[in-house]
């Protein structure tokens, strides 16, 4: 072009559209942009500040870094001491010489880093960063994961992680929505480095999905194994959902397979195959309401296979049952994942510090709202009958529950409405009103209205603004307190 | 300016991370909380009681309180041997919590004689009426209950006591009211919580003694008309582990109104009779209350009286 000339230049931008006096314009602002910065390179008082900037900020990552560092190290190591003393006591053996001196050894070792981590100079920066760096890793562990490993969890995680990686099963049991399958999937991507094969177990589940069966391929007979045998094959783990809906002609099979470890062979009951077992068998089950207990409760003999394995375990919503010293109840837990959805890269909402503490207020009555209904559904989901809640203030929801994955959604709804939407529209829009909900399941609808109009939100809303068939006008206004 | 995320939950964490400046702050003041200890000035400051403190207010009755009331500073305060959540529970149920010393301040036991001794010359300064209902000194009292006036002191430690009669309790016989205080700890106090062994073994020995004992059986089963050896059962019932778990003896109760009224300004008891653990000489079951200007009164009865008035207050100890 250049050999063209001018003109073809000219002819070119204008192909472009870009109003040549613009580009003139930009020109000259970047020239001038590059003699400011060589100006200011040539300063030696600009170029001090920035070092000085530039060394503090990587001291304060350094201390960081290792302050990080201990903490996992002293993590580890005392996860693996706990472990070993449990397998002993577990066993009622005494450790012999060369385990006693490992035991030693890491019992040593944690009460050096502890006494490290106490000398540990933090200063008012490196807490900062470090808090920081918590939401960045909360950031990336949702958007990576779906998941947050908060502190309960990550405890949890390193329970059962030892057996888990000797192949043993472990069971998650919770109420919908606590975030069982997703903490499975989440210690196989993350821990275990495996893309995990989820199985959905049901009622109707047949032999073919669990063993495989014979097809046709060019002519011939073979046998095609499902989803679950190939995983084991590959050595990858198994996460059986909802593993209670199991029929009991499979218990055989499942048995089996819960009692193998990692170097164990599984003998494939139709083809005879012998498969190495590599992985482990993570299962998930939803806690049910007395009524259905029967149905749904897992038989003693699995139960105890995962109880001998890596354990039965219970997963509830995060921040169930805790208090602050007042009695009151706080989630600092959905806290901390909430924050992490509002925040930038840097650990920053963009809230002005004027609205600041209003969104703040806006968003702990939101997730108090939220505490109470989960609380609530999992007292209802224990005790069952009507007559027992009605003796307190609780409501009973039987059906329908906000979850962390609803409140999430809520927030991201409202950080990208630029916080400009007061948060009760938000709530409307994407939790009331993504579903017309009829029948049994309005009633722990109104319910929700109820505890929402309880933490001060909705206090004008009209009845037809939440989609919920059935809800009385008067009741509305009745809990509004405008009646 | 943004908003730090890590402020809306920072507040709940207030041990994570500290900065050098805190920590030496926090070393400096547990030098000089344990040099308070060492010095026998202060003897308790952990963060259970301050926790204690702040939930239950006017209902938690400690060494403060004691040093008021009785003179007496207790040398080494017991951790409280409850959890957060049973004493959230306990206030609930509209619980105090005591801490009972059984010696004064020169190594005496903490009598009724001297419990007296000590508080009624200042009540009577105070105006704030008497401790023990009685019309000639406390030969009354004493005859009515043959309590041991000299001796006998409150079971040292700190105690969950209720401040009204246990619901349903009045009315009822000594052993009905002991299967109702056993249900009322199965399903309420200690609803989904771990039973502490003590109290595992209280209710197994009393189902056992339902089953067997047939003084307890008659006065359960056939509470009208009891065919049974009262003195027998007064003893048996008295002896059981669930009875001395959670029933006040004489001492007790009145250790613990004292300190009640003293520090709140407010008489338990005003109207109605807890059916204590202790027994008189001849052997009934001893019950105290009417608490009021002229003090507490008190009396006796075998164990198959059912008296309108009459209930039990649960003092649960561990």
């Amino acid at each position: 072009m250049k050999a063209k000339g001018e003109n073809a230049v000219i002819a070119h931008l204008d192909s472009l559209k870009v109003d040549p006096e613009l580009r003139e314009f930009s020109e000259t602002t970047l020239a001038e942009y590059d003699e400011r910065i060589k100006e200011l390179a040539s300063n030696p008082d600009v170029l001090k500040s920035y070092r000085d900037r530039f060394e503090t900020l990587k001291g304060t990552l350094a201390k960081v870094l290792s302050f990080e560092h201990l903490q996992k190290e002293l993590n580890a190591a005392e996860s693996t001491e706990q472990k070993l003393r449990l397998f002993y006591e577990q066993y009622g053996r005494s450790p012999g010489p060369i385990e006693r001196k490992k035991m030693e050894g890491l019992a040593n070792r944690v009460a050096k880093i502890k006494e490290e981590l106490k000398g540990f100079e933090l200063d008012e920066a490196t807490i900062d960063m470090l808090r920081r760096r918590e939401i960045r890793g909360t950031q990336r562990d949702l958007a990576h994961y779906s998941f947050a490993e908060t502190e309960t969890r990550a405890e949890l995680i390193r329970e059962v992680l030892p057996d888990l990686m000797q192949g043993a099963p472990v069971l998650f049991q919770g109420e919908t929505g606590s975030g069982k399958t997703q903490l499975a999937k989440y210690i196989s991507q993350k821990y275990l480095s495996k893309e995990p094969a989820v199985i959905s177990v049901s009622e109707q589940i047949k032999e073919s999905q669990i063993l495989g069966a014979r097809g046709l391929e060019a002519g011939e007979t073979i046998f095609k194994y499902s989803e679950f045998v190939k995983a084991q094959k590959e050595g990858r783990p198994v996460i059986l959902d909802e593993v209670n809906l199991m029929p009991h002609e499979f218990a055989g099979i499942l048995h089996d397979l819960l009692q193998k470890r990692v170097g164990d062979v599984w003998t494939h009951p139709t083809t005879g195959e012998q498969i190495p077992i590599t992985a482990p068998i993570m299962a998930t089950a939803n806690l049910k309401s007395e009524r259905y207990k029967q149905r749904y409760e897992l038989d003693v003999a699995t139960l105890r296979r995962f109880i001998g394995g890596a354990g039965a375990r219970e997963i509830h919503y995060l921040d169930i049952g805790k208090k602050d010293k007042g009695g009151g109840y706080i989630a600092p837990e959905t806290l901390k994942v909430l924050g992490a959805v509002l925040a930038d890269r840097n650990g920053n909402i963009e809230w002005d510090e004027a609205d600041a503490p209003k969104k703040q207020d806006e968003l702990k009555r939101f997730v108090a709202a939220c505490r109470k209904i989960q609380e609530d559904f999992t007292l209802s989901i224990r005790e069952g009958g009507e007559e027992t809640l009605a003796r307190t203030d609780r409501l009973a929801f039987r059906e329908l529950v906000i979850t962390l994955k609803d409140q999430i959604e809520i927030m991201k709804a409202w950080k990208a409405s630029g916080f400009r939407e007061p948060l009760q529209e938000i709530i409307l829009r994407e939790f009331f009103r993504k579903a017309e909900i009829s029948g049994r399941a309005a009633k722990d609808r109104e319910n929700m209205v109820r505890v929402f109009i309880a933490n001060k939100f909705f206090k004008d809303t009209k009845p037809e603004d939440f989609k919920i068939q059935g809800l009385a006008a008067q009741s509305l206004r009745q809990w509004q307190g405008k009646e | 300016m943004p908003f730090e995320a890590y402020k809306l939950y920072q507040e709940y964490e207030p041990d994570k991370y500290k900065t050098s400046t805190q920590k030496k702050a926090e070393g400096v003041l547990k030098e000089a909380d344990e040099m308070k200890r060492a010095q026998g000035k202060e003897t308790i400051s952990g963060i259970e009681f301050q926790e204690a403190r702040e939930l239950l207010g006017e209902d938690l009755i400690g060494p403060e309180e004691i040093e008021k009331t009785w003179g007496v500073r207790p040398e080494d305060v017991p951790e409280i041997p409850f959890s957060r959540e049973e004493l959230e529970r306990a206030k609930e149920m509209g619980q105090m919590l005591v801490l009972r010393v059984e010696k004064t301040e020169d190594g005496k036991p903490m009598s009724l004689e001297v419990m007296i001794d000590i508080i009624q010359k200042r009540w009577n300064k105070e105006g704030k009426g008497k401790l023990l209902y009685t019309d000639d000194e406390y030969k009354n009292w004493k005859e009515r209950t043959g309590a041991d006036f000299s001796q006998k002191a409150p079971r040292a430690g700190w105690t969950l006591v209720s401040r009204e009669l246990l619901p349903q309790s009045t009315s009822k016989n000594y052993a009905q009211q002991t299967e109702l205080m056993v249900a009322y700890l199965k399903d309420t106090v200690f609803k989904d919580m771990e039973i502490p062994e003590e109290y595992e073994e209280a209710f197994q020995e009393w189902e056992q003694a339902k089953q067997t004992d047939k003084n307890i059986q008659e006065l359960l089963r056939n509470p009208d008309n009891p065919k049974y050896d009262w003195q027998q059962a007064a003893k048996e019932l008295a002896e059981l582990k669930i009875t001395q778990l959670t029933r006040q003896s004489i001492q007790e109760t009145i250790y613990d109104l004292a300190l009640y009224y003293d520090k709140n300004g407010e008489r338990l008891l005003p109207n109605v009779y807890t059916w204590s653990n202790s027994r008189s000489p001849e052997g009934e079951l001893v019950d105290l209350g009417e608490f009021d200007a002229e003090g507490v009164d008190a009396g006796r009865w075998a164990p198959s009286r059912r008296v309108d008035d009459l209930g039990v207050l649960l003092s649960r100890r561990l």
